[in-house]
């Protein structure tokens, strides 16, 4: 469980995050989402500890201002919005790195479980492309791969562990979209948790067990997409006529920017 | 049976070099860097020995084995003479070449990857000018104003001091180009011509104030030059730079993942702070060292690391020794080539390095132009 309780965040003398509380659950994947500048990002650094917040975060029961970078580093792999690296190195290496974290020595095993993660984001045979030459979706799934490699299991001695994932899916196309966000849903259904913030509310839709909305730094609306994808919350959050509409099949909500032109 | 073992020795290393070239086109550049540095090693012993027996007086590299393998032999291998200039002069002179190349190669690669720029190198930022502006201080007031801190460091003052000049400077500059995380390539090359020219500045005004006989010491050291090399000099700044170069290798892991970002790197569990505090202090302290003994020796620092990323990757596990490594024998052929070219005179090195750095540099800045936005 990823409790966060009265999280504040002051950014450049501005208060950005008004006292957010919000819970993760293992074995569900909780997506944020909001219009641009309402605190999703924001709220992600704050849960990796990354940037100085008010407020308690704990992992698993652990308030993570009390655990060592170490520790943390198995428990929670991060995958951030954009990277750029600076010198030559190949996708392998890259990924590579994650097999590194918290201070842990690859074995063996290394080439077999970067090949598996490269697999699973559908990056396989890329080992020896620079990361520099890949596009901006393959250097995502790249890094996507490296956090794989970080948290290879959803559970480590009995405990869940998080992916907690920054637009994941930002720069893919639509097929590795769904890749993605599948990869996401199964390392829940291990037993794992996931927060990721998520722009495409269509997507949340089919994925997110759980949604949180947020304005200007605070929960506007928490619940399952099929109740916070709702045509009166989203006019609130986004402040645009959207019509939310359900799909013959399964009746789950979506929402299309053509319903607020007409 | 001998003849069946060589042969599967051959086949063993065939099947080596096989598995290296197969696992580097999958990206995994480790038993390539293995093999570099091994093959470095092996240049880096080539250079000392070279270095050591060339000059007016010849030395046979078997005279000098022999002689280094019995001190005490009074037969006719060497002469007394040849013996005080190689194992006082000429010695001491590779010894602490290599000692400065390895520190400057290494403290630029630490730097360019704390900074994730390949262009940072302490020549370049104003590192080796503060680090200058310390020993320019010891060497004009060492007899007045800062008598009473020479007296009590003895010969360590004007390393100190010079590690001092370097350390003020880093940490300066890390504060100015860094912010929130990022540090800005424009904003850390500007700053470092700032703060450069500022303890130029402050230098000149120590040169204005130097006496004749100080005046001749300070052209001499600030153009570089190993001349001066002795053991007494070793002793002072070997310690500084040995321990900084050993101290290194192991901010290796962590400079790899500072390459993903210093976010990044805190994800994956490095102690970025210390990192950052321990890199800078090292760097500092191997840069103000070399300056100290040996002056304006530039852009080892940048042509190293740079060669060595192209050729065995920039993981710095491997990165690092082979930059001290290649760093050390490439100053010690500038220094035979500074001995050779105008002999009986001496070039100071500084201008060899630079003649050939400067261009390199270039090189680099337009390969990169496109990729580093400026």
């Amino acid at each position: 469980m990823i409790d966060v309780s009265d999280l504040t965040v002051t950014l450049g003398g501005r208060r950005t995050l008004h006292g957010l509380s919000l819970q993760a659950r293992p074995g569900e994947l909780t997506a944020i989402a909001g219009p641009n500048g309402s605190g999703k990002s924001t709220t992600l650094k704050a849960i990796t500890g990354e940037i100085a917040y008010g407020g308690t975060v704990r992992i698993n029961g652990a308030d993570i201002r009390n655990l060592p970078g170490w520790k943390l580093a198995g428990l929670r792999g991060v995958l951030p919005q954009a990277s750029t690296i600076s010198f030559p190195f190949t996708t392998r290496e890259v990924v590579g790195l994650g097999l590194t974290a918290g201070g842990a020595r690859p074995n063996a095993e290394a080439a077999r479980q970067i090949a598996q993660a490269l697999a699973a984001v559908d990056l396989a045979g890329f080992e020896g492309r620079y990361y520099q030459e890949l596009s901006g979706g393959e250097q995502q799934r790249a890094q996507l791969a490296r956090v794989l490699c970080q948290i290879p299991q959803a559970v480590r001695d009995g405990e869940p562990c998080w992916l907690l994932l920054d637009e994941p899916v930002s720069s893919l196309d639509i097929s590795h979209q769904l890749t993605i966000m599948a990869l996401a849903k199964t390392f829940c259904r291990q037993g794992g948790g996931v927060i990721a913030v998520m722009h495409d509310l269509n997507l949340t839709a089919h994925f997110a067990d759980r949604l949180i909305l947020l304005k200007k730094g605070e929960i506007a609306a928490a619940g399952t997409p099929a109740e916070v994808i709702d045509t009166d919350i989203l006019q609130h959050v986004f402040g645009c006529a959207l019509k939310v509409n359900q799909t013959p099949a399964d009746r789950s909500p979506f929402v299309l920017p053509q319903s607020a032109i007409a | 049976m001998a003849y069946q073992q060589a042969a599967d020795g051959e086949r063993g290393l065939m099947r080596f070099f096989e598995r290296a070239m197969s696992e580097y086109r999958d990206g995994d550049r480790t038993r390539i860097a293995r093999i570099a540095i091994v093959a470095l090693l092996a240049a880096a012993v080539f250079s000392i020995l070279m270095s050591i027996t060339t000059g007016a007086s010849d030395a046979s590299v078997i005279d000098v084995l022999r002689a280094m393998a019995d001190p005490n032999a009074a037969d006719g291998a060497m002469s007394t003479r040849d013996r005080i200039i190689v194992f006082d002069i000429r010695l001491p002179r590779a010894l602490l070449g290599f000692l400065i190349g390895a520190a400057l190669a290494v403290s630029g690669a630490v730097m360019q990857g704390l900074f994730r720029n390949p262009l940072a190198d302490p020549g370049l930022i104003g590192v080796s000018s503060g680090a200058s502006l310390g020993a320019v201080t010891v060497i004009v007031l060492g007899t007045s104003m800062v008598a009473p801190v020479v007296a009590m460091f003895g010969s360590f003052a004007l390393p100190l001091a010079a590690f001092a000049g370097g350390l003020v400077s880093t940490v300066i500059l890390y504060r100015v180009a860094t912010q929130g995380g990022q540090t800005s390539v424009a904003t850390m090359l500007l700053a470092g011509i700032a703060l450069g020219a500022l303890a130029m500045a402050l230098t000149g005004i120590l040169i204005f104030m130097a006496d004749d006989k100080q005046l001749r010491d300070l052209t001499f050291w600030s153009m570089g030059s190993l001349a001066g090399a002795t053991w007494a000099k070793i002793a002072t700044a070997g310690p500084i730079m040995a321990a900084s170069l050993l101290l290194m290798p192991f901010l290796a892991r962590g400079l790899n993942a500072m390459a993903l970002g210093e976010a990044a790197a805190f994800h994956m569990g490095v102690p970025v702070q210390r990192l950052k505090n321990v890199a800078i202090v090292g760097v500092a302290a191997a840069t103000g060292a070399a300056v100290a003994v040996s002056g304006g020796i530039g852009f080892v620092g940048i042509v190293v690391p740079h060669l060595l990323r192209l050729a065995i990757g920039p993981d710095h596990r491997a990165l690092l020794p082979a930059s001290a490594l290649l760093g050390g024998t490439l100053l010690i052929g500038a220094d035979m080539l500074a001995r050779t070219v105008v002999a009986p005179a001496e070039l100071p090195i500084g201008i060899i390095t630079a003649a050939v750095g400067g261009p390199f540099f270039l090189w680099i800045l337009l390969r990169n132009r496109a990729r580093l936005g400026m």
